[in-house]
């Protein structure tokens, strides 16, 4: 980083204290359990450090050689796989004492921990570049690598107001970011909440305002199933199998082999793409398979999986005998004089129906939610009239095509919000976001460590005080 | 609104669409009127003997505009506000650099004999005053003059008033006054709830309020509006100037006050050369526990200095008052310790006439200099969590702040009750959470929620736009921070 001339630079072992960490007897009970935290790698998911997984006692505290760390130090891992790829640094708000995969940094006077706290932060990727150890078995940070990293220290006062427009800008940055997450959940909801309000015929209104249509299908109704949204009065509930062009079929899988029959895998209907990196040749007799080959417009329904994706569907629309599919999966053909195979999807993709199948589901033994053929074909349907199908997938296409497009972009600016989080920790310690006061005078480096003080001394007292 | 102060509203209104034509804008019109509705007023009240003189030289009062007609009214009209504007005190409030918007004497001459045909003086205080809240509130509701920006609620006003209950002898500010919003309304709560007595009415006309309106025009239209609600006296209840430049040395019993949100924090103004100058963004004063760019924690640092001891505080701040570090957090520790901060009620979205505003009203009472902290719970009303409003089809009603009211207590307010949407939050509790953040929300979000009953998807829809315009707003927030 190019920070300000003006400014003094130190090493990190002249601006405060070092201290390393250790572990003490696990098979020993009076050590495990108490008052006294005890921070290691995995407690390092936060930024700031008030409670740990592990608790020894005062008894282990005293009869090995941990020591107390006192509050407001910066604690970061030194020794950990997670070092491959990034640092994890916190502030300490409580006492602690660390494990020996963690470094303890105790700032002296002339430091701000916050300060401190960022400025490691900021310097992340130039840290984990320049200070790791290779040949280890362990990723790890070498001690005299980070003990002389440098550091540079404007005035404190400076220093704390670079703390506060990090933390202004920050506190914002995350607000930011928490509303544009809230928004991808709620974009999901979204999506079902448009589908069901489609099934209840949520279009019809706009859609009779254009067509005049009279409902042709001549199939008997059935009885609506129990807490169905009310249909539109030209809909009919009929049984699934009545718009069937062939009857309901399994798929077949068999191993996978050199040479042999393209087969999808489940993965095509789970992530709606059949491409070939959803399929695999396998070596399935080509007589038992004749009647499997997939046809543009087939409906595949996921038959078992788990409780969250069983009943899910997909249509296939690519070239005819492109492939066959797995023995997971059941097929069905719709009557196109009755029913388009992209309306039957959104009707299996709605919410009502999802849950509908994942109740028939339940029950049957095993871990893996089954549904089959005799549920599907049982299945009330919400048919509505062709040309108000056609109208409902033309409408939900377009619904569907704009929340994705919108989520994405949501998701990228999610990855620039991080992007931009490192970038304000750099201008920070460029000098770049607060200008410093031209009153104040940067400390001077002649006293050496003469004017610096070792982190405080934390009594026992303290700690047994403060912890619950 | 009465029948008969509907119906002029209308009329005057309907007319404004046929200026409309000759590119006379809303917000020029609403300002046209009020130019004309103050010589007529002035003129009437002289005649009744209600003011023994009138300010306005005789050469240019309502009856010279009525006498004259074509060119020669359109040239003595525009004499008329030029000279008005020079001469102090609240003239100089109303008619500040005025100037004339109807350049046809033909349309000119129709709408000062409207006006002639009515006797406005004879009109109750109310009903004149909802003629002009009506007109103010359609102005506002023009997207276009952006005037909405200093518009609150009035729903909303009403149900601060009735939480903190101003009584007949306090003194009420407002330093960013607006329209005059929270002045009417806590002067219709005090006439209405109190038997005053001559002295306590005078005191209500001249002396209990004072506030401050750093634009012009607004200005303008504040003073008229209490004018026309029977607050007036020679001098202007309003001073035309930014409040927080400097502390006024005035303490008030009541402050309350909806500071404007700017989604920048930076604003470029024409200096009075007509240069593009860049408004002060900082403010140095010694009375502020922080320096910051953030306008809305410079105005509740300012509203701490204006209360007396003893005094209560109700601002509308938006969330980020609550969240922010830096500054921020330091403002709120100071608050917090300094002050009893004994409410907030978090407000729903839908409700401004600025998109995707999430904000909150504080109320806090200034006390006298201790050791210990001054805030013991801070109680939290939650409006917002599965509460939707929008500005057209399901505005905020008074109706729905009753229950804030009744939870508030304002008969004791040390005496409440949690409900569902009602909670207390004890000082230690608040110190203990990262940077003292109060943005605390407890009720679960039905549209965040994947249960079975889902929300419409309008709902959800107007939730995600409200999601993405909040995180518009504080990266273009840090944006211009980051440009400075």
């Amino acid at each position: 980083m190019n920070y300000p001339e003006s400014w003094p630079v130190a090493e990190l072992q002249e601006l405060g204290e070092w201290q390393t960490g250790s572990t003490p007897r696990r098979s020993n009970d009076e050590y495990w359990g108490g008052d006294i935290l005890w921070v290691s790698p995995k407690d390092m998911k936060t930024d700031r450090i008030d409670q740990t997984q592990d608790r020894m006692t005062e008894k282990a505290l005293e009869e090995t050689n941990s020591k107390l760390i006192p509050p407001n130090s910066i604690v970061m891992v030194t020794r950990s796989g997670i070092l491959e790829h990034s640092f994890p640094v916190a502030v300490t708000e409580r006492p602690v004492t660390i494990n020996q995969d963690l470094k303890a940094f105790i700032p002296g006077d002339r430091l701000d921990e916050s300060y401190a706290y960022y400025y490691l932060r900021a310097s992340e990727f130039d840290i984990l570049r320049t200070c790791t150890k290779d040949g280890t078995t362990v990723a790890s940070i070498n001690s005299d690598s980070l003990y002389t990293y440098e550091m540079p220290i404007p005035p404190v006062g400076h220093q704390e107001r670079i703390v506060a427009k990090i933390e202004e800008l920050f506190s914002k940055l995350d607000s930011g970011v928490s509303e544009l997450e809230e928004s991808q959940g709620r974009f999901n909801l979204y999506k079902k909440a448009i589908l069901n309000e489609a099934l209840e015929g949520g279009f019809s209104e706009e859609f009779y305002q254009k067509e005049d249509v009279e409902s042709g299908a001549t199939i008997a109704e059935i009885e609506a199933p129990a807490n169905a949204p009310e249909l539109p009065s030209i809909w009919k509930w009929v049984p699934f199998d009545d718009v069937l062009s062939e009857p309901l079929r399994n798929g077949k899988s068999a191993k996978q082999s050199e040479e042999g029959i393209r087969t999808l895998t489940l993965s095509a209907v789970t992530e709606r793409d059949f491409s070939k990196k959803n399929t695999k040749i396998t070596e399935a007799n080509p007589k038992d398979v004749e009647d499997l080959w997939l046809q543009s417009g087939d409906l595949l329904i996921e038959r078992s999986n788990t409780e969250e994706y069983v009943g899910l569907p997909a249509v296939y629309r690519g070239d005819d005998d492109y492939a066959i599919y797995p023995d997971l999966m059941i097929r069905a053909r719709l009557d196109d004089s009755l029913a388009i195979p992209e309306y039957a999807d959104y009707v299996f993709l709605s919410p009502f129906f999802r849950n509908y199948l994942r109740g028939k589901s339940k029950g049957t033994s095993g871990s893996m939610a089954k549904i089959n053929q005799k549920h599907l074909r049982n299945m009330p349907f919400p048919l509505a009239p062709l040309e108000e199908q056609e109208y409902i997938v033309k409408r939900l296409d377009y619904i569907m095509s704009v929340v994705d497009e919108s989520q994405k972009s949501v998701g990228d600016e999610l990855k620039r919000a991080q992007r931009l989080r490192q970038s304000i920790l750099k201008q920070a310690f460029e000098g770049n976001i607060i200008p410093q006061e031209p009153t104040e005078k940067a400390p001077t480096m002649d006293a050496g460590n003469a004017n610096l003080e070792p982190g405080k001394q934390v009594t026992l007292s303290e700690v047994t005080n403060d912890a619950e | 609104m009465p029948n008969e102060a509907n119906q002029l509203v209308n009329k005057l209104w309907n007319f404004c669409d046929v200026l409309r034509d000759d590119g006379v804008s809303y917000g020029d019109y609403v300002e046209q009127l009020t130019y004309l509705l103050f010589l007529k007023m002035d003129e009437e009240m002289t005649e009744i003997g209600f003011q023994e003189e009138s300010q306005v030289p005789d050469e240019y009062n309502w009856e010279s505009l009525v006498a004259k007609d074509g060119e020669e009214l359109e040239s003595h009209y525009r004499a008329t506000l030029q000279e008005l504007g020079t001469q102090g005190g609240l003239l100089s409030v109303i008619f500040s650099k005025a100037q004339n918007r109807i350049q046809d004497p033909a349309k000119l001459r129709r709408l000062v004999l409207m006006i002639d045909d009515e006797n406005w003086s004879g009109m109750e205080v109310d009903v004149k005053g909802e003629i002009y809240e009506g007109l103010l509130q359609k102005n506002a509701e023009d997207v276009k003059s952006g005037a909405g920006q200093y518009f609150t609620p009035r729903p909303l006003i009403k149900g601060i008033v009735e939480a903190v209950q101003p009584e007949p002898d306090q003194t009420i500010c407002d330093p960013a006054s607006g329209t005059g919003g929270f002045f009417l309304s806590a002067h219709d709560y005090i006439t209405e709830n109190h038997q005053l007595d001559k002295q306590q009415k005078e005191f209500l006309q001249h002396d209990v309020f004072k506030g401050w309106e750093i634009v012009d025009n607004t200005a303008r239209l504040c003073v008229m509006n209490l004018y026309l609600h029977g607050i007036n006296g020679k001098e202007s209840p309003i001073i035309v100037d930014d409040s927080l430049r400097s502390d006024p040395g005035d303490r008030f019993d009541l402050i309350l006050t909806n500071p404007p949100f700017g989604k920048k924090s930076s604003v470029t103004v024409m200096s009075t050369e007509g240069e593009a100058v860049k408004e002060s963004l900082t403010y140095e004063r010694d009375d502020f526990w922080a320096t910051t760019s953030n306008k809305q924690l410079n105005f509740l640092q300012h509203v701490k200095t204006l209360l007396k001891i003893g005094g209560t505080a109700a601002v509308v701040v938006p969330d980020n008052v609550l969240f922010e570090g830096g500054a921020g957090e330091t403002v709120r520790r100071k608050l917090l310790d300094q002050f009893d901060v004994h409410t907030m009620l978090r407000l729903p979205t839908g409700i401004f006439y600025a998109q995707g505003v999430k904000a909150n009203v504080l109320f806090f009472d200034a006390k006298p200099a201790q050791a210990d902290p001054w805030t013991d719970n801070l109680w939290i009303y939650d409006l917002r969590t599965n509460k939707h409003f929008t500005r057209k089809r399901d505005p905020l009603t008074f109706e729905d702040l009753t229950d804030f009211v009744d939870c508030y207590n304002p008969d004791n307010r040390h005496e409440r009750e949690e409900t569902e949407r009602f909670k207390s939050y004890s000082y230690e509790e608040l110190m203990e959470r990262d940077k003292v953040n109060l943005d605390i929300f407890w009720l679960k979000d039905d549209s965040l929620e994947d249960i079975e009953d889902l929300p419409e998807p309008e709902v959800l829809a107007a939730d995600i736009t409200e999601n993405l315009e909040a995180a518009l707003d504080q990266f273009s927030q840090i944006q211009t921070d980051l440009m400075d």
